[in-house]
């Protein structure tokens, strides 16, 4: 079983998704529908950290110490943003054989 | 305004060039505007009530009919400024000598002496000493390092136009040039006020290009600057660059954005909208991170900079985080 076999789902960011560092957070630039996100923190602490491929094991502690919150809250903040930014377009989420998932309402 | 680049061929290799993406190095055989592209680009910018032909390139003396295509355009009454590195040839030196020097500016980019083969400094020189009032010596700025007090002695000297026309050097959307890089604007912005200075104490004035920002200026310089001042807050906007092949672009360094071809019906108001439209997603951050929260960005004052510098700071980076125990928020 290969690596990324062994994960139920991957985050990742399309093509047309570019980003770039502003003073007060991270600059989001949907190339396909010209449209703009700003993220600022904790928000854009969560996207730099995945875009250093950091994984969620990774990411919590991290948030946890620069939000100091609690490892409860900082599983939430994770989820969403996950959550807000694959119904925005700016990540997708895909099963391991590359299928894409879609958009789900979140109960 | 309108520019139509007639050649991609060019005599000299100027690391800064924004035609890198399309230049041809002079031994190849360049591409050129052919004669029925040119008669109707004379057409459109008549149809636009243009009443300047601007030829560009590459160096556009080099084209073969460049001499046909200053009659035609003086001909139809057109004022005309050509954009050159003053390398040019004897029988094109000669029919731009025969111009009434209210006719025509040739916009020479000038070599810096430290910089040049003797040779070609000596080529330009004398391109100054014949065509003498009909010469904007202009320089494009790529480096910090950068001396531009050269330029005074050539005003006097050659009796050129008391005008020094500043030009900052913007990176392609492949980054292949030299450019400068926005962080150094401040440092450049005093060295420009220090020419300025000198420069009027000469009766000698100094213009702007595209891609100048208000901000590299200190405030305390706002007076003296005046509507150079006020100018750089639209510092960049389409300029509409016709290429040898009859495509417009919005400006050299955006020559993968958007092409549209000129026709019989192409107007130069319609082509404005059009490149604005695709340039205003872009409008809204600058050159640097701090521009989103700058009152002249918000107030339209400043429209943040080059946006082919803009465009080289929106990065793509794949990756593939699992988010293993996240699924039940994403996926029902
Ligand atoms: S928007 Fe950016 S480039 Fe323009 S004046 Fe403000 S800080 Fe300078
Ligand atoms: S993108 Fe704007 S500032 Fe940059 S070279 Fe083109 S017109 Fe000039």
């Amino acid at each position: 079983m290969s690596k990324q076999n062994r994960h139920s789902l991957l985050a990742t960011a399309p093509s047309h998704i570019l980003w770039t560092v502003e003073h007060n957070g991270i600059r989001i630039f949907n190339r396909q529908s010209d449209r703009h996100y700003v993220l600022e923190y904790p928000a854009a602490a969560v996207w730099d950290l995945l875009i250093r491929k950091r994984s969620i094991a990774q990411l919590i502690p991290i948030l946890r110490a620069i939000q100091q919150v609690s490892a409860g809250e900082a599983v939430a903040l994770v989820q969403q943003c996950l959550k807000d930014w694959h119904q925005q377009g700016l990540i997708e989420i895909e099963e391991p054989d590359g299928e894409s998932v879609d958009h789900h309402p979140v109960q | 305004m309108a520019n139509l680049s007639i050649t991609t061929l060019c005599n000299k290799t100027c690391p800064y060039c924004f035609a890198e993406d399309s230049r041809q190095p002079y031994s190849k055989k360049g591409a050129f505007m052919s004669e029925a592209v040119f008669d109707a680009a004379l057409e459109y910018l008549a149809r636009s009530g243009i009443d300047q032909v601007r030829l560009l390139g590459g160096e556009p003396t080099l084209h073969p009919q460049f001499n046909r295509m200053v009659d035609k355009a003086l001909e139809r009454g057109f004022q005309l400024m050509i954009f050159s590195n003053g390398l040019m040839p004897p029988k094109v030196q000669e029919r731009l000598r025969r111009i009434d020097p209210g006719e025509v500016v040739i916009l020479l980019n000038t070599i810096h002496p430290l910089e040049a083969d003797p040779r070609r400094m000596r080529r330009q020189q004398r391109t100054m000493e014949i065509l003498g009032p009909r010469v904007m010596p202009g320089v494009n700025i790529y480096s910090r390092r950068q001396e531009l007090d050269y330029l005074l002695p050539y005003v006097e000297q050659y009796q050129l136009i008391r005008e020094i026309r500043l030009g900052i050097a913007h990176p392609v959307l492949s980054e292949s040039n030299v450019f400068l890089h926005p962080k150094f604007y401040k440092e450049i912005g005093l060295k420009i006020l220090d020419l300025l200075h000198k420069a009027r104490a000469l009766d000698i004035e100094l213009g702007f290009d595209c891609g100048f920002v208000p901000c590299m200026f200190p405030e305390a310089a706002a007076e003296e600057l005046g509507e150079m001042l006020q100018r750089t807050g639209s510092c960049c906007h389409p300029i509409l660059d016709l290429l040898p092949d009859g495509n417009f672009i919005s400006c050299y360094p955006l020559n993968n954005l958007l092409k549209l071809p000129l026709q019989a019906d192409t107007h130069a108001q319609q082509l404005m909208e059009t490149f604005e439209e695709k340039l205003a997603p872009y409008r809204r951050f600058g050159i640097y991170d701090h521009c989103a929260g700058c009152p002249l960005l918000q107030q339209s004052y400043c429209n943040g900079g080059c946006t082919a510098f803009k465009m080289n700071r929106l990065r793509h980076r794949s990756f593939a985080v699992p988010i293993d125990g996240m699924a039940p928020l994403l996926v029902e």
